[in-house]
């Protein structure tokens, strides 16, 4: 009995590699929010795309229809396109949602006090808050930018 | 079976156990320090303390005022040198804590705070909130971490002690992970199991409080002391026994019985002090001995409050407000919320005496040395003289601290002056260690152990409870005898060699069980009544007092070759400079203050 | 406190490492009453039906930490989660998730606390202070306290490294709990040991592997919120980086 170095035999419960965040709500909601990275994503690759077809311009020696054709396309068969629009509007939810869900998370990581000598920390909606005011800020500002220089 | 040599062996890793080992690998990183406990180091019982640890600071304290509050509040039965010598060391290791990132709750200029705990004559008790036990030993883990020379044996349940040539020359234990036993060869074994309460029913301690080291000192020959005194916290939560602590009534808590009335005034507390002005040594702030008998006598007068899980009276600490007791008291608003479903903010709570802690314990001198040579104790496990018979809130913990650098300093030189040892009979008893405990498994009785531990609980809890008789301490005595007998018939179900919680289980009830009898058996011996230990026979009623003629001595719980009972044996109390007087509290103590004041400047 | 008893189906994992190839399920009725802890209803089923049935606990009064698992799924102190919130349900019993079982409810922390013991867990203090005499405290303002003190209440219990999806996909991860533990000294103005940290704090299997799920802070029986100080440690990581970039430490 006393040669026996040990009795051990942990077992090792088998790792659902893919499927392990189906098994609770909070990780299902986690991978949606972690999930709207596919359609930002798509944003991005949409405004490369309209950036490459602005390249593909050619404005000499004037500017002509003929000149601006691909810029043109980009602006009315491939954004004005019924599949185009529906997954620009999923663009816009998800990445509504995935704000939401990062400035409900983003007080964590603030960690102010409220004066000099106060122990009490700065509240988590002021950092929302905050963050709200910036995001519709921002959104103003480009809105009002594209409507100005319409 | 494997074998270490260490130079320093440590049986548990809870505040006492950890701070000793920080004190050996400190005075010398080359000693082999073996740190062996039966669970993780911060699963140790010190994390559940919560009230503070008391330390000398304020300009108008003195370590003679808190000499005197400590043998006072042990009813004269602590030996005084040691007392000097703990009261004197006591804020270094304090400071020392906070060295090593102990949170202790500060003043706004950022100096340590401290406040009023019962009686003490000035706040000296150094607090982390309301959970001082939890930081401590969270400090002192964390800081043992960073001495390579302290190996630790987490989850290795101790068996029993390896004495040769009357030296304490190693344990063997057992490695519950693994399902395998180890010998551990040191020049020095120190004690720091912690107490015994789960002989009670009802107590606030935790799973592991079995008195594991004691009962391996017994044994083993060594006397346990002062076995008799067993602290009756007054407010533990109606029903799980859990710990509200002294610090609520530090901080200005009142108790009220069914009638509204501070009850305490009755029992020589008084006068009444305003509620939210707490006066240091009066009602709530007097010692807990006396508030638990206070209780016990309101509960026959039919004073208390019945619930539908026993009697209680109320803590009211509604007068606090919300902001101030949850930056103060945290975790004790989460324990009435979580496990009595009241809110301490808006409403009292209920609470009753449960038992706490065990002043008694392995005798040793005021180094932590026992009289076996190679055997040190420290800690909730040890007597070393500074409880007496009664223990003064916020002594514990800092006992654990201070005992545990004495006695890593003391193994440290030991080890310096001894060789390893290793021999054919330190082998031998290891081996036969092993066999005893695996011819458990071949028991095939049908005792229950749940039916033998429970039965031992309730006979502590009626023979030896706050106040004593003869009849009922006989009583259990004869059940407790009856129960050795029973416990040899248990037949275990789990054969498994891998974390058998029932196995070790039995074990440990057996280290109860042999705890229980020193315990009642010193109580029947000690015929008067003194701090804790408070009888109401007698002829005449004569044990009802104390005795100093007689027994202002220590009792000595022997254990006989073959018997299955103690001996008791009486040794004498070292009193230096405090002469024992009437133990007073309230308007009592000031007025023989103010006549002692008047004989000095005469 | 009423004293009322009703029953529940309770069904435990049960796993004996010498006879058993895998965990296997094993249910019994438990009586209850309103107070009944999950831990006493396993007290209950040890004393009653199963003496074999192994778990770890202590204190009751959820500050030890030994009693962590998963009930129905969701990491729990046994001592603080009440049967009365599963009324008219079952309850499920598993040892805590991502970690090896090593027998019944007991599961192998050896990694939890290699992790915890790993990051220097102690104050480092400054040369100046490091023999500071012992009648004399640091000063350290209550605002000073607040910056540690909640990330200090953690009591080791694992629930948080049952809770982390990165830790269960990537077991080299350094997890929550000793993150936490890391971030806990870093802030602490008696210690100057934040650089002796960095590697840890800084590395792929520090604060870096951590994507803010959160949950480890969802179940925390203590109100650490360690995705919070992960989160922060991230911060002190990312401004070290960029502070060794514009001046480079001799």
């Amino acid at each position: 009995m006393s040669e026996v170095k040990s009795f051990r035999k942990p077992y090792n419960p088998p790792v659902k590699k893919m499927s392990w965040w189906l098994e609770n709500p909070f990780f299902v909601l986690y991978m949606v929010r972690e999930g709207t990275a596919v359609f930002a994503l798509f944003a991005v690759l949409e405004i490369l795309l309209g950036i490459f077809c602005l390249a593909l311009c050619d404005v000499t020696p004037a500017v002509s229809l003929k000149g601006i054709a691909p810029y043109v396309w980009y602006l009315q068969s491939f954004l004005a396109n019924p599949v185009v629009i529906a997954l620009n509007v999923l663009v816009l939810l998800t990445q509504l949602f995935h704000a939401v869900t990062w400035f409900a998370l983003m007080p964590k990581a603030v960690r102010v006090f409220m004066n000099k000598n106060s122990t009490e920390l700065l509240p988590d909606y002021v950092t929302k808050i905050a963050l709200y005011l910036g995001l519709i800020g921002a959104t103003v500002v480009v809105l009002a930018a594209a409507y100005l220089t319409k | 079976m494997e074998k270490y040599q260490a130079d320093v062996a440590i049986v548990g890793a809870g505040g006492t156990g950890l701070r000793a080992a920080i004190a050996v690998a400190q005075a010398d990183p080359k000693l082999r320090v073996a740190l062996i406990s039966k669970v993780y180091p911060m699963r140790s019982h010190t994390v559940a303390a919560e009230g503070g640890a008391a330390g000398v600071v304020r300009d108008d304290d003195s370590y003679q005022k808190h000499f005197e509050d400590t043998v006072a509040g042990g009813d004269w039965l602590c030996e005084q040198d040691v007392v000097e010598k703990f009261v004197h060391q006591a804020p270094e290791e304090l400071y020392q804590l906070e060295h090593w990132g102990c949170p202790w709750s500060r003043k706004p200029n950022g100096d340590v705070n401290v406040r009023r705990f019962g009686g003490m004559k000035v706040p000296r008790t150094w607090f982390a909130a309301d959970k001082s036990g939890f930081h401590m030993l969270h400090t002192l883990y964390q800081t043992s971490v960073q001495f390579p020379s302290i190996q630790r044996f987490d989850e290795h349940f101790v068996l029993d002690l390896l004495v040769e040539d009357g030296e304490c020359r190693g344990v063997v234990c057992y490695d519950l992970q693994n399902g395998v036993f180890r010998q551990i060869n040191a020049k020095t074994v120190f004690l720091a199991t912690g107490g015994a309460g789960r002989c009670y029913l009802f107590n606030t301690n935790g799973g592991i409080v079995t008195g594991d080291g004691m009962a391996l000192a017994y044994r083993h020959g060594v006397p346990l002391r002062d076995m008799e005194f067993v602290q009756y916290h007054p407010t533990g939560l109606l029903g799980c026994g859990l710990l509200m602590t002294e610090g609520c009534r530090g901080e200005g808590g009142v108790l009220y019985n069914k009638d509204g009335y501070r009850y305490l005034q009755d029992y020589g507390l008084g006068p009444e002090t305003p509620v939210g002005s707490p006066k240091n040594k009066y009602m709530e702030l007097g010692p807990r001995d006396r508030l638990s008998q206070a209780f016990w006598n309101e509960s026959k007068k039919g004073r208390t409050f019945k619930y539908p899980l026993g009697e209680a009276v109320h803590l009211d600490l509604t007068h606090l407000g919300e902001k101030y007791l949850h930056e103060r008291l945290p975790l004790i608003c989460e324990l009435a919320m979580t496990y009595s479903g009241v809110d301490p903010v808006k409403a009292p709570v209920p609470v009753r005496p449960v038992v706490h802690y065990t002043m008694g314990g392995i005798e040793t001198d005021g180094n932590t040395a026992t009289r076996m040579p190679g055997l040190y104790a420290g800690g909730e496990c040890a007597s070393v003289g500074i409880h007496g018979a009664n223990r003064l809130g916020s002594n514990s913990l800092v006992e654990t601290i201070v005992f545990g650098k004495i006695g890593g300093d003391a193994m440290a030189e030991y080890a310096h002056n001894h060789k390893d040892f290793d021999s054919a009979e330190l082998t031998r008893q290891a081996e036969a260690a092993e066999k005893r405990a695996l011819d458990l498994f071949d028991v095939k009785g049908t005792e229950s152990m749940s039916k033998i531990r429970n039965e031992m609980g309730q006979s502590m809890e009626e023979g030896v409870g706050i106040y004593r008789e003869e009849e009922s301490m006989q009583k259990t005595i004869d059940t407790l005898k009856g129960l050795q007998k029973r416990i040899v018939n248990v037949g275990l179900t789990d054969r498994g060699r891998v974390f058998n919680t029932e196995w070790m289980n039995l074990i440990e009830l057996g280290y109860t069980l042999d705890v229980a009898q020193c315990m009642v058996h010193s109580a029947i011996n000690r015929k008067e009544s003194r701090g804790s230990h408070q009888r109401l026979d007698g002829p005449n009623g004569a044990y009802k007092q104390r005795d100093d003629e007689n027994f202002l001595k220590h009792s000595l719980a022997f254990k006989l070759e073959g018997a299955d009972e103690p001996r008791i044996e009486l040794s004498d109390v070292k009193i230096t400079t405090f002469q024992p007087a009437k133990r007073v509290y309230g308007a009592e103590a000031e007025a023989a203050e103010a006549a002692k004041k008047a004989k000095e400047a005469k | 406190m009423e004293a009322t008893t009703k029953t529940m189906k309770v069904t435990v994992l049960r796993y004996r490492p010498e006879q058993d190839e895998k965990p296997w399920e094993q249910t019994f009725d438990v009586p209850y009453h309103r107070d009944t802890s999950v831990l006493e209803a396993l007290f209950y089923i040890k004393d009653n039906f199963e003496p074999s049935l192994s778990f770890r606990w202590s204190c009751r009064m959820a500050v030890c930490g030994s009693c962590g698992m998963m009930v129905n799924g969701v990491p729990h102190l046994a001592c603080k989660t009440f049967l009365r919130e599963y009324e008219g349900k079952s309850l499920k019993i598993e040892p805590l998730a991502n970690f090896p079982i090593e027998r019944d409810l007991v599961v192998d922390l050896s990694d939890l606390i290699e992790k915890i013991e790993r990051i220097k867990p102690y104050i480092i203090p400054d040369a100046k202070n490091a023999n500071m005499p012992l009648n004399k405290n640091f000063k350290q303002t209550p605002m000073q306290m607040e910056a540690y003190l909640q990330f200090a209440q953690c009591i080791n219990c694992g629930c948080c490294y049952a809770a982390c999806p990165q830790y269960k996909l990537n077991p080299k991860f350094i997890g929550p709990a000793a993150l936490t533990l890391l971030y806990r000294y870093n802030v602490d103005n008696r210690d100057a040991g934040a650089k002796l940290r960095a590697p840890f704090l800084n590395s792929e299997e520090g604060a870096w592997s951590c994507t803010f799920v959160g949950y480890c802070s969802e179940v925390c029986p203590k109100q650490v919120d360690p995705s919070s100080a992960i989160q922060l440690g991230k911060k002190m990581s990312a401004t070290d980086y960029v502070f060794n970039m514009i001046k480079p430490e001799h």
